[in-house]
Formats: C-alpha cells, sequence, structure tokens
C-alpha cells in the first residue's frame, strides 16, 4: 500500500483531518461532533500515517506514545470533574466561569477526545507493526 | 468524667493495637526489653479499668451517616472479662517473651499477639452490635495470623484457613444479628434487641463457630498448630471465650426462647462429651488440652443453656476458673516442649524432677480441673452440680468425669516414671513462674470466692447471691462430685486403651472435601466456560442474546404487528444497499472482500440514520465503520488468518443457525419495542434543559458530558483500558 501517490497524499490527508478532528471536538456543545467523533477521526488519521509511512515512522511523527495520549485524557477528563470539588459541588458539576469562553464540560470532552484517539491508534499501530502490505 | 473515661477505654483497647503495630514494626528489639514492654501493655490496661468505677459508656463518632458510633460500655459482665484478658495476657506476655527468646521472629509474633489482645479487649468492652461486629472479625483475622505463624508448614496453613472460614461464618451470623436488630428496633444497642427465634438463630451461628461447638469444632484442635503462647492464650481467656461472652451478653435478651435454650443445651452437651471423650484418645500434650477446652466450652454453653440464675453463676465462675487452669496447662505443655522437644503423653516420664516449678502448676492447675477443694474449680463445679438436674445434669456428671479424667492424666502422667534419658533444655524463670501464678490464683480465688455479682447482674439482672460458697459434706452436690472424681479415677486408669483407638471420623477431613471439592468444581466450571476458543465464545455471545432477546415472547408477549412504512425512495434505495451488503458478506469467497462488504452495509446504516435526522448518530456510525474496516483488515494480516474461510460445513450451518435465531430475535423484540408508545418524559427534559442548565444546543452530546458525565467518565475508562487489553495481547510474540 506504501505506494507514491499514497504517500504523497497522506500527510495532506491526515493533516485535514487532524483539523477537522478539532473542529469537531469543538463545535460538539452545539452542533453534530463532540469529543468522540472527533477523536475517531484523528485516530483515523493517525492509523492511515502508520500505513503509509510503517507505525515506526509514525510513531516518530506523533512524538508521544499513542496509549500516553489515552492515559493523559482520562486524567483529564477526572480533573475536569474534580474541579467543581474546592466550589463545594458534587463531583463532574459543570462550572462556567463568568465571561470566558470555556467549561468544565469542555475539559471534560477534550479528555474524552484523548482517551479515544490514543487507544484507538494505539491498538491501530499495534496490529501495523504485525501486518505486511 | 467523659474524657478521663475515653482515655482509660483507650489505655485498654487502643494502647494494645497501637504499641503492637509498632512491635511489629521494630524487629530488632532485644528479648528482655521487648517482654518488658508487651507484659506492660495489659497490665496497663489491667489497672485502667479497675479506674473505671461501676458501669461506664464511652461514645466515639464513627460513621454518624449510619448513627453508628464506636461504642464502649463497661458493666459487670465486660469487666470480668476485660480483666481476664488483661490479666491473663499479661502472664502470657512474660511466657511468650521466654518461650520465643531465641526465635528472630519474636517481635512479629509477640506484636500480632498484642494487637490480638486489643481486639478482644474491644470485643468484650464494645457497646453496641457492630463495634461487636468489628472487633469480633478483627480477632478472626488475627487468630488467622497467629495459627499460621509457621507458615511455610502445609499443616499451619490448613489450620489457619479452617479456623478463618469457620469463625468467618460465625461473623457473618453477628453482623446478621446486627443488621436485622437494627432494622427492628432502629437502633444498633444489644440489650434491646428483640426476643424472637430468628435472631437467635444467627446468635446461635456466631457463638457456636467462635466458640467450637460440634460440628463447628474442627478448627480448635487443628488450631495447636499455633506457637503454644497462642494457644495458651486463644484458649483460656480471649478468642474461643469470645463465643461464650456472646452467649452471655445476649442471655437476658434471648431468655425464654425455647431455641435459644434448647440449641445451647443441645450444642453444649454434645460439645461436652465429645470434646471430654476425645481429651482421653489423643497423645499430644496440646491435643489433649484443645480436646478438654472443648469440652468447658460446652459446659459453660450448656449451663447458659440451662440460663437459670444459679446456672449463670456458675458459667461465670467456671468461665473464671476454667481461663485460669487452661492458660497455665497450655503454659505447662509448653515449658515440657521447650525442654525436651516432646509432646507425646507415651513418651514422656519423669519430669516431676527436672521440672518441679512445672510439675507444682501442673498440680494446682489440674486439680482445679478435676474440681479438687479448695481450688476454684470445685466452688464451680459446686454451684454447676446444684444448678442442673435430670438430663442435663447427667451428660454434666459424664463430661465433667471424663475430662477431670484427662486432667488427672495431665497432671500426672509426664511427670512420674523412669527418670527422662538425655539432657534436658533447662527452663527459665520466664517459663516456669506465669503458670505457677495461674495456679496460685486458682487457689486463691478457690479460698476467698470472688466477688461476681456485678457480671451476675448484667446477665440475670440485680438482687443475686453470688456469694462465697458454703462448704457442706450432706450436700447433694458434694455427693455427685465423689462420683465423678471415682469416674475420673476409673477414666484415667483405662485411657491409654482409648488412645489406642483415634477418632476415625474427623470433621476437619470433611471440612477438605468440602474446600477444595468447591475449588475444584470452580475450576471445572472455568475450564468448560472459558475454553479459550475465540469462535466458540462468538457462538456463546449471540446465542445468548438470541434467548435474552426472546424471552419476552416466551412469557406470552403478543407478536408485534408489522405496519406498512412510510419510506420514499431514497430511503429503500439505502436499505437496499445496506441488505446487499449483509448479503455480499455471507457469499464473499475472500474474508477481505466480507469485511468491506460489511463497511459497505454499516455506511448505509449510517446513512439511514442522516436520512432520519439522527446526524450525531450517523456521524458516529460512519466513523466507527470506517475504524472498523480498517482494524478488521489489519487484525486478518496480524494474525495471518487464512484468506479463506475453512470451517467445515457443520459448523458453518450451526452458525448461521444461531445467527439467524439471534436476529430474528432481536428484530421482532425491536419492532414490539415500536408499538408501544414513546416516553417523552427524558426528551422533554433534556430538551427543556439542555440550553438553560448546560447552555449547550446538540442535546446528545450535553447528555454525554453534562448530565450524564460519570457514565461517559466510566466509558473512556473502559476505552482506556481494552487499549490496555489489546496491546498487551499483541505484545505477546504470537507470530515469528
Amino acid at each position: 500500500m506504501n505506494t507514491l501517490i499514497f504517500r504523497t497524499v497522506a500527510p495532506l490527508l491526515v493533516s485535514i483531518m487532524l483539523v477537522m478532528s478539532l473542529f469537531v471536538l469543538l463545535r460538539g456543545h452545539n452542533e453534530p461532533g463532540g469529543g468522540f467523533i472527533g477523536g475517531l477521526i484523528a485516530a483515523a488519521g493517525f492509523a492511515l500515517l502508520g500505513m503509509a509511512f510503517g507505525p515506526k515512522s509514525a510513531r516518530a511523527m506523533v512524538r508521544v506514545p499513542p496509549i500516553g495520549i489515552a492515559a493523559t485524557g482520562l486524567l483529564v477528563s477526572a480533573l475536569a470533574g474534580v474541579a467543581a470539588l474546592p466550589f463545594g459541588l458534587p463531583f463532574l458539576t459543570g462550572l462556567w466561569p463568568k465571561g470566558l469562553p470555556i467549561s468544565s464540560p469542555m475539559v471534560f470532552d477534550i479528555g474524552v477526545y484523548l482517551v479515544v484517539v490514543g487507544s484507538i491508534s494505539a491498538i491501530a499501530f499495534a496490529l501495523e507493526e504485525g501486518a505486511n502490505f | 468524667m467523659a474524657p478521663l473515661g475515653e482515655i482509660l477505654i483507650a489505655l485498654i483497647v487502643a494502647l494494645p493495637l497501637l504499641a503492637g503495630a509498632l512491635l511489629v514494626l521494630a524487629p530488632g528489639l532485644g528479648p528482655r526489653l521487648l517482654t518488658t514492654l508487651s507484659a506492660a501493655v495489659p497490665s496497663i490496661g489491667f489497672f485502667a479499668l479497675l479506674l473505671i468505677p461501676g458501669e461506664h459508656q464511652v461514645s466515639l463518632s464513627w460513621v454518624p451517616s449510619l448513627d453508628l458510633p464506636l461504642a464502649f460500655s463497661v458493666d459487670g459482665l465486660a469487666r470480668l472479662f476485660s480483666l481476664t484478658v488483661s490479666g491473663i495476657g499479661a502472664l502470657i506476655f512474660v511466657f511468650a517473651g521466654a518461650y520465643m527468646a531465641d526465635d528472630p521472629r519474636r517481635a512479629r509474633f509477640i506484636g500480632t499477639l498484642l494487637i490480638f489482645s486489643g481486639a478482644m479487649q474491644g470485643l468484650v468492652l464494645a457497646g453496641n452490635s457492630l463495634s461487636l461486629f468489628a472487633f469480633w472479625e478483627l480477632t478472626s483475622i488475627l487468630s488467622f495470623v497467629l495459627i499460621g505463624f509457621e507458615g511455610t508448614a502445609q499443616s499451619a496453613r490448613r489450620a489457619a484457613t479452617q479456623a478463618l472460614v469457620v469463625t468467618g461464618l460465625g461473623g457473618l451470623g453477628l453482623l446478621a444479628l446486627a443488621i436485622l436488630g437494627h432494622m427492628e428496633t432502629g437502633s444498633w444497642a444489644l440489650d434491646t434487641l428483640p426476643a424472637v427465634p430468628g435472631l437467635a438463630l444467627v446468635a446461635l451461628i456466631a457463638i457456636a463457630s467462635k466458640s467450637a461447638q460440634v460440628p463447628l469444632h474442627f478448627w480448635l484442635p487443628l488450631a495447636m498448630e499455633a506457637p503454644t503462647p497462642v494457644s495458651a492464650y486463644l484458649h483460656s481467656a480471649t478468642m474461643v471465650q469470645a463465643g461464650v461472652y456472646l452467649a452471655l451478653r445476649l442471655s437476658p435478651v434471648f431468655e425464654g426462647v425455647p431455641v435459644w435454650h434448647g440449641a445451647l443445651l443441645l450444642l453444649g452437651g454434645i460439645t461436652l462429651v465429645w470434646g471430654a471423650l476425645n481429651a482421653l484418645r489423643v497423645r499430644d500434650l496440646k491435643q489433649l488440652l484443645a480436646q478438654t477446652t472443648l469440652a468447658a466450652l460446652g459446659l459453660t454453653l450448656l449451663l447458659v443453656g440451662i440460663g437459670t440464675e444459679l446456672a449463670l453463676k456458675a458459667a461465670l465462675q467456671f468461665f473464671l476458673a476454667h481461663a485460669l487452669y487452661k492458660a497455665a496447662l497450655f503454659m505447662v505443655a509448653g515449658t515440657i516442649d521447650h525442654a525436651t522437644h516432646s509432646r507425646d503423653l507415651d513418651h514422656l516420664s519423669g519430669l516431676a524432677r527436672p521440672l518441679p516449678l512445672s510439675f507444682l502448676a501442673a498440680l494446682l492447675a489440674g486439680a482445679s480441673l478435676i474440681g479438687l477443694p479448695p481450688l476454684f474449680g470445685f466452688a464451680a463445679k459446686e454451684t454447676m452440680l446444684t444448678a442442673a438436674d435430670g438430663l442435663a445434669l447427667g451428660v454434666m456428671v459424664l463430661g465433667t468425669a471424663l475430662m477431670a479424667g484427662a486432667g488427672l492424666i495431665f497432671a500426672l502422667r509426664p511427670f512420674f516414671g523412669p527418670a527422662p534419658v538425655g539432657p534436658l533444655n533447662p527452663p527459665s524463670p520466664g517459663l516456669t513462674l506465669p503458670p505457677l501464678v495461674l495456679g496460685l490464683l486458682g487457689l486463691w480465688f478457690g479460698l476467698s470466692a470472688p466477688n461476681l455479682e456485678s457480671a451476675l447482674a448484667a446477665v440475670h439482672g440485680p438482687g443475686g447471691h453470688a456469694g462465697p460458697h458454703v462448704f457442706s459434706l450432706t450436700d447433694p452436690a458434694f455427693l455427685i462430685s465423689l462420683g465423678v472424681w471415682a469416674g475420673a479415677y476409673g477414666v484415667a486408669l483405662l485411657a491409654p486403651r482409648l488412645r489406642a483407638h483415634p477418632a476415625r471420623l474427623r470433621a476437619d477431613r470433611v471440612f477438605d472435601h468440602l474446600y477444595f471439592g468447591l475449588l475444584g468444581a470452580a475450576g471445572s466450571l472455568t475450564r468448560l466456560t472459558q475454553h479459550g476458543r475465540l469462535s466458540r465464545y462468538m457462538v456463546g455471545f449471540i446465542l445468548l442474546i438470541g434467548l435474552a432477546a426472546s424471552v419476552p415472547f416466551l412469557l406470552g408477549a403478543p407478536w408485534p404487528s408489522l405496519e406498512p412504512l412510510a419510506l420514499v425512495p431514497h430511503e429503500l434505495l439505502l436499505m437496499a444497499l445496506a441488505a446487499t451488503g449483509v448479503v455480499s458478506v455471507v457469499l464473499a469467497r475472500t474474508r477481505l472482500l466480507a469485511i468491506l462488504a460489511l463497511g459497505v452495509q454499516g455506511l448505509m446504516v449510517a446513512l439511514l440514520y442522516l436520512a432520519f435526522g439522527a446526524p450525531d448518530l450517523a456521524f458516529t456510525q460512519a466513523m466507527v465503520e470506517i475504524l472498523s474496516v480498517v482494524i478488521l483488515a489489519l487484525v486478518m494480516t496480524r494474525l495471518r488468518l487464512d484468506t479463506r474461510d475453512q470451517r467445515p460445513r457443520a459448523d458453518v450451518l450451526g452458525h448461521a443457525f444461531v445467527a439467524l435465531f439471534a436476529a430474528t430475535a432481536l428484530t421482532l423484540l425491536l419492532l414490539s419495542l415500536l408499538t408501544h408508545p414513546l416516553s417523552l418524559v427524558l426528551p422533554d427534559f433534556f430538551n427543556a434543559e439542555s440550553v438553560l442548565a448546560a447552555h449547550g444546543r446538540n442535546v446528545v452530546n450535553v447528555i454525554l458530558v453534562d448530565f450524564r458525565a460519570l457514565d461517559t467518565l466510566g466509558e473512556i475508562a473502559v476505552v482506556l483500558t481494552a487499549g490496555i487489553a489489546v496491546l498487551t495481547l499483541l505484545s505477546k510474540k504470537t507470530a515469528p
């Protein structure tokens, strides 16, 4: 599958997919989209990268271990829930700071995004390592 | 008084727990310092309790949301038990320090024993049922550690496991008592429990397991695997006496409940005779004492079962007398073991000369066991023989005669006869003096008759006469005593013949069969269900879904009626394409083609979602389908599966049947769900609140990240875990 055409187009395709995934993630609260679907798009992009250049090069391009991204995501989501505790509110209560365009549900959704992209691309890379195209 | 009382209770209960934990952590302590420290702790507890006058309650906040305080209560009964636990405990620790002086594990051993003594203090001083339960379980767990101290020996592990399982069963009984009592009365108090047979039964389970009543008795003789100081403590003042304590504590509650009295009489009677009989059939000194402990526990519960004021007084007296002589006898057995490295009755002889102090202690304690005047055991026996009549009296005479026979053997047999061969390991004063002190205490109590009136008041109400026993030669009880002594002498003469016939039916072996049978059955079941064949897992999984989906129809739900759907041409086209995809999966020659066809079907479904106005779902479905195709194709190449399906025809037909069955059942279920009117409560709520409460217009996403964020948190944790699991599986290099 590592044809010249595929390898030339892949980086372009993957960068569009990653930008798209972020866009889908951030618009999710008001329009179709969200962390889960955004994560799936990004994971598909990473998987594509692995197919085009081999998992070894793809890992180098991603720089951090994918399963680490997933673990960070779970931590981010959990912290987004913990953030409500100092205000005397129950775990995972949504916080909406006045005058700022961010909120704790958005941070939570970013965590979901990271878990999905990390786990799925970790699986994809691991599978690609043993596969011969 | 309140703060002082709390400090004193803390000295009695918390100090041993803390000091024990510290000793366990300080393994380098010298034997002399260790002995001093460990004996000082129960001594402090002993005097602290003496400083608490009269009845006293202490209540500390524990679990306020359950309205559950950690409560301690000092009354006559608690006082008697607590003083016995700490008083005998102090001597036990002197003995233990000498016994373990050369053992490098002594600090861990003595520290654990100290923690155990604290747990026992908590148990007897507990002021409500759940505090009692907590300390009760703590003693069970610590006794597991102590009995299994020689953990490298298989027999010790077996003994510890049996003790834990059996006494754990009793703990469940006690927990049931606490919870049922709370449901009935709304309080965790012990003395306001309603006198109903059901509660009495769960209490009896706790009592019978902890106090080793037949048929739950077998763990106690096995517990002889523990080092001797443990046996001496567990069998005299603690552990097994917890059941006796509970029986006495609940005696005023269940007085007059027939099943309470009946069961205690039955269990106690059987255990008394069974234990006393077996005491004559064993050769090991510690086994002999363990069997007499069974008998003594049976005897005490028999007295509680009789339940009259005199019988309860006898139970209290006997508890104290037994605690004193049994601790002393165990220490003597330990000293003999230490000196000769043998505990075999048929080999020991002539030890009176080399071990004179031990011999004296054995004589004093043995005489108390046999019930000879003027020792305290005599007073206890006179009271109990006066308190009983009829069948109970007969059983008691038989049991005490057998037990006295065993006591006679223990006190005399190892000490007379030809002088021992070989050099003896000379015992230190720490080994010989504590049992002697206990023996002399038995003598002193016999002469002075301790006042047990406040303890009796706690178990039977005030106004009792627990005063000194008035001795008279024409007392019928004394005449019976003469018979008991004669019987004991005869039994002791017969014992060598009995020893040649050890018991054949062994309840501990039955336990082993049950225990290992259960483990074996669990193993077989696991091997049956977890066979490791992926295709069979899939068949089982899909079959189960089909069965679950068909349950409503098997229970008589009406078949769904298929109403014609108003479909527009492009929806029909999508459905036709999806169906084509599925048919292609089945007909595909190669696996790769099947995977791609499956993806086509999934994408058509995603488009259908879009056509029906669910863009979020369609979006996600499309992405999942794309990734599924990618990952399935990768799995296929990675696992080097055949490119073609090689299943035998019979398997293909079976799988087809399962798939069609599950699909039909699921379709029918979904169709019948559609015939029910849709409840709009939740959609209305989420539509109304989404913008107002959560500031988001995409209701699906708002539900995921806000309203039900906890679910999502759990789900992403599962996604991460699944990812780690897949990585772990793939990292095992199965393919070259």
